[in-house]
């Protein structure tokens, strides 16, 4: 079970680094810089490019062709996650450093910052590329106790937008286990 | 797994490991099948153990830590047909989560055989719109654990905004945030209470 599963999983998965090079010269694609290097092998690593999305509009045209539309202006979606728990203290002193820097530079291209916390071992960056009246990214680095993650949102979209399509997925978060 | 299925309800996690490892011998596999058809509970754990062992398969392949089936019981699951009246005098999501299960343990049956091939069709066994549509779903998975860390990243900042602002300021500023990202401070699941 678990070889054919794993199979079919191989078979129908397209690469993620495929789905990175599609979006590389898309206005609101952000470099996150050599973060393997920093934090090890990623615990999740997601890039669902144009192509994907599009297929995924496609397929749910029937379902809710408002949030299809929604979709087909979405050009990218791309995560990592890392396990930091177990980590020292000088780990977590780097990755704050390379979150200062990718900020900086962010704000160099004319990113805007939207959120900054800074708490004693977490920080929490939240940046939207805007262009006119449209958002052409929205980038989320996180940096916690037990883990960082770096989230890189593309297209052309709104935040209500945004909403209607996570709203488009079943997702729980569980209070007291992030607490 | 040979030999008689589990004698009672509450015994049979290690029928459901055995049944999704193809391991579950067919007297067994018949019983849990049967069993399933009148318990919900057990059916629903059916669908819950293959789901998880499904999201594990498929994140094994992008190195998932060994921790990663607690963050896989708090994201995207189907939403579940809701119990909305009762039919036939049993409860819908009992009658859905039956048929759920007897699906999942006839194709667990099915996957775990020998694949035969007739050497007439030899490549026919998918056509473009079938992948296509496969890929679609493995996108929509991949993009629900995505929205899933930003919906957490939000939260995440709502709960620093309250601790730092009173009441009265940090509505308004999470306010004034969600016109630029959802969900600031406020989980979707919340939300949509």
């Amino acid at each position: 079970m678990r070889i054919v599963l794993m199979l079919l999983t191989a078979l129908l998965a397209t690469p993620a680094w495929a789905q990175e090079d599609a979006m590389k010269n898309l206005p609101g694609y952000v470099d996150f810089g050599q973060l393997n290097a920093l934090f090890g092998e990623p615990s999740v690593e997601i890039a669902v490019g144009p192509t994907l999305l599009g297929l995924v509009a496609s397929f749910s045209a029937d379902e809710d062709p408002e949030v299809a539309e929604i979709f087909k202006r979405l050009d990218g979606v791309r995560i990592k996650v890392f396990e930091t728990s177990g980590t020292d203290a000088g780990i977590n002193a780097s990755a704050f450093d390379h979150i200062g820097k990718i900020s900086s530079s962010l704000s160099a291209m004319g990113w805007e910052s939207v959120v900054k916390v800074t708490e004693p071992g977490e920080q929490v960056r939240i940046f939207m590329k805007i262009n006119g009246d449209l958002v052409e990214g929205i980038t989320v680095m996180a940096i916690e106790q037990d883990e960082a993650a770096f989230i890189n949102v593309i297209g052309n979209l709104n935040p209500a937008e945004l909403e209607k399509v996570m709203d488009n997925f079943e997702i729980e978060i569980d209070h007291a286990a992030d607490d | 797994m040979t030999g008689q299925g589990p004698s009672k309800t509450g015994d049979y996690e290690a029928a459901i490991n055995a049944l999704l490892d193809g391991e579950l011998d067919q007297a067994a596999t018949a019983e849990l099948k049967a069993r399933a058809a009148e318990d919900s509970q057990l059916s629903q754990a059916i669908i819950d153990a293959w789901q998880l062992q499904r999201g594990l398969d498929q994140l094994q392949l992008e190195r998932a830590p060994d921790g990663l089936g607690r963050r896989l019981r708090r994201i995207p699951r189907q939403q579940r047909a809701a119990s909305r009246g009762p039919v036939f005098g049993l409860p819908r999501q009992a009658l859905v989560t039956g048929a759920l299960a007897m699906t999942l343990v006839a194709g667990v049956i099915v996957l775990t055989q020998p694949v035969i091939r007739s050497p007439a069709a030899p490549q026919q066994a998918e056509n473009q719109s079938g992948t296509d549509q496969a890929r679609a779903e493995q996108a929509r998975r991949d993009l629900a654990i995505a929205f899933f860390y930003l919906d957490k990243a939000g939260l995440r900042v709502g709960q620093r905004i309250n601790e730092a602002l009173q009441q009265e300021v940090a509505e308004p500023v999470k306010d004034t945030l969600n016109q630029h990202l959802p969900y600031i401070g406020l989980s979707r699941k919340e939300k949509h209470a």
